[in-house]
């Protein structure tokens, strides 16, 4: 079946492709799920996007009103409506009375001249049921069979929106009517959860068309409504072992054996105050200076604030939000539910497209409607984020010293490739900061705890002295050093005092050596001569002994 | 040119209703005095932009133009439409 799609992210995904073209489809919904917005945006995408006229009867608000409403939306409103979306006025005037029965022919008139004069093709109806709010039943049955049959007479994509309050239709028994009269039926839902309103669509009839069943999520942002769809396809990529990326912190860099694996997930976790969204900016410091484009969403304070922050560890991220490789973006935890934070953040990836994330912390989501949704909805940013080979670094607040011990929040933590602990360790009366690399996946990494400093001149991690069960830290790994550094030189003295002694011996023992050698080289020369000699009379001997052969008859010799 | 209160009543075509509205419409106007309105029909089908104007979506429509009333139906209902026919006239 062919398919008219709404332009709308994550929609267009449930439903296959998009409306059935030629069809007619309700939506349902009550006051604030956006029913006026999702309409808008299927006459404004299928205009901007698809190149097709549309049409909305607008039977409650003014097209003046909808202009206003609809001026502050990023999409492109104006420019439709005066050219291919065309806005009619449907509202009732007030001091209409019956006076006898009456059908909806101007109605159908009406958009039949449209359709011929502009090539309509989409065409949107809000709300239906107040067309219907004048008369009886038995009329508004027979009308909306009629509207119906006309509108796929007339092969156009239709929605129809229709009200609902608390959970019944504005004309009764509609809801059914709708279901098997019309030709789709989505239904749109906001539901409260503690305070935080959730907003849900679900597809209960799509005729001829598939679609993903079930509710699915979604938010209405100022670029219109976004719903929440990840393909299970897509939920289950892995990520293949990328490029090493820095961490911003040299020594971190060398510990995970070139830093953290592109395309992975990072979690770094510790309690309030132990430097996470420090080794968050210096992750996102170290993209920028490669020119990487990335994104940095802080849910407990302003993301100025944190810019502001991290100059004292001589970090300047201001410069990247100038020149606007690093898109910075703070959010109230808890003001949404946590499916909302999901689908602003797949927004701002939408339109930033970074390669780099930090999300701090990520336990906000908690406060988003309870731990449920809240690992859910991380879950699916991870899934995401994977599946758009995004690096992502999260922080996790914990709430005691030992936050590997604990099982992490929201079960980030056996999601993430990469785990780090921060903690502080008290000793001799100072709170010096810890860093442990709990787990990372893939990679060779040093599992020693080591001691993260802060300074003007950035983060940096030494080594933790681990003697005898102590580990010694700050002042007290400062004096170790210090005894240290006594120690070794002494022993660089003493050393060089063997040097010298063994040099000494050594110029001794080369002088008798050449002696020696000039002793041997005249022995040499001596017995050369002595063998000169020896051959002289050997010479003499032979001849001699050849001679009395001779004379005594010998055997011949050979 | 004006010869009385005008009366515009919307129709679809030749519908059972248009016809309706129409005998329904005129033998309520002949109790009134000649001149007293003046009636035009206007199909919505060959009149669209007239429809859009004047916000007619459903037919028959029965609406004078000045006054903000109208009466939808087929103006079967008598006394709806005397009452109507009344109210416009004083203007």
């Amino acid at each position: 079946m062919r398919t008219s799609p709404s332009g709308i992210v994550g929609l267009d995904q449930i439903l296959h492709g998009g409306f059935p073209s030629g069809r007619t489809t309700v939506v349902i919904g009550g006051a604030g799920c956006g029913k006026t917005v999702l309409a808008m945006q299927f006459l404004v995408n299928g205009w901007t996007k698809f190149g097709e006229p549309g049409l909305l009867v607008s039977f409650e608000e003014s097209p003046a009103s909808l202009a206003t409403n609809f001026a502050e939306m990023p999409f492109p409103f104006a420019e439709a409506v005066g050219t291919g979306v065309l806005l009619l006025d449907g509202r009732v005037p007030v001091n209409t009375v019956e006076a006898g029965s009456f059908d909806l022919g101007g109605l159908i008139a009406v958009i039949t001249a449209l359709v011929a004069e502009r090539g309509v093709k989409r065409i949107a109806i809000d709300a239906v049921d107040a067309l219907f709010a004048l008369s009886g039943e038995g009329f508004q049955r027979m009308e909306f069979l009629r509207l119906l049959e006309w509108l796929t007479e007339a092969n156009l994509t239709a929605l129809l929106t229709v009200k609902e309050f608390e959970g019944e239709l504005a004309i009764p028994g509609f809801f059914a009517l709708a279901e098997y009269a019309s030709d789709g039926v989505l239904h749109l839902r906001r539901r409260l959860i503690g305070e935080l309103s959730r907003r849900t669509l679900s597809v209960l009839k799509m005729r001829g068309a598939g679609f993903e069943a079930g509710e699915h999520p979604y938010v209405i942002s100022s670029d219109g409504i976004r719903a929440l769809y990840t393909p299970s396809s897509t939920t289950a990529v892995v990520s293949g072992l990328g490029v090493r990326l820095s961490t911003g912190v040299d020594r971190l860099d060398r510990m995970l054996v070139g830093g953290y694996r592109s395309g992975t997930t990072t979690l770094i976790s510790g309690l309030p105050g132990t430097a996470k969204t420090t080794l968050g900016a210096a992750f996102l410091d170290a993209g920028c200076r490669a020119g990487e484009r990335c994104l940095f969403i802080g849910f407990d304070e302003p993301a100025e604030q944190m810019l502001v922050d991290v100059r004292s560890v001589g970090i300047d991220l201001e410069q990247y939000v100038r020149s606007g490789l690093l898109r910075a973006q703070s959010y109230a935890g808890g003001a949404v539910i946590a499916d909302d934070h999901y689908l602003m953040i797949e927004a701002l990836i939408d339109a930033h497209r970074p390669n780099r994330v930090v999300i701090d912390p990520i336990t906000a989501l908690e406060k988003s409607g309870g731990s449920d949704i809240a690992g859910v909805v991380a879950e699916r940013i991870v899934a995401l984020l994977k599946s758009r080979g995004i690096s992502a670094l999260f922080t996790a607040v914990t709430e005691t010293q030992n936050g590997e011990l604990e099982a992490t929040p929201l079960r980030v933590s056996t999601i993430a490739d990469t785990w780090i602990n921060l903690s502080f360790a008290n000793q001799g009366g100072e709170r010096n900061r810890t860093l442990t690399i709990v787990k990372s996946r893939g990679t060779g990494h040093s599992n020693q705890m080591r001691e993260m400093v802060l300074s003007a001149d950035g983060i940096d991690l030494t080594d933790v002295y681990a003697a005898g069960g102590a580990v010694l830290l700050g002042t007290a790994r400062a004096e170790r050093e210090q005894q240290d550094a006594v120690q070794e030189a002494i022993a660089a003295v003493n050393l060089s005092h063997e040097f010298e002694t063994l040099d000494r011996d050594r110029e001794g023992l080369a002088r008798r050596l050449a002696e020696a050698q000039r002793g041997l080289d005249q022995i040499a020369v001596h017995r050369a001569e002595l063998v000169k000699r020896t051959k002289v009379a050997g010479g003499a001997q032979a001849r001699d002994a050849a001679m009395i052969h001779v004379l005594r008859r010998g055997d011949p010799t050979e | 040119m004006h010869e009385g209160t005008l009366l515009l009543l919307f129709v679809a075509g030749d519908a059972p209703r248009t016809t309706v509205a129409v005998e329904n419409l005129r033998r309520a106007l002949a109790e009134f005095e000649d001149r007293k309105f003046q009636l035009e029909v206007v199909d919505v089908y060959e009149n669209a932009g007239r429809a859009i104007a004047d916000r007619v979506f459903v037919t028959p429509t029965l609406l004078a133009p000045g006054t903000s009333r109208r009466l939808v139906g087929d103006l079967s209902e008598n006394s709806q439409l005397r009452y109507f026919l009344q109210s416009v006239e004083i203007h």
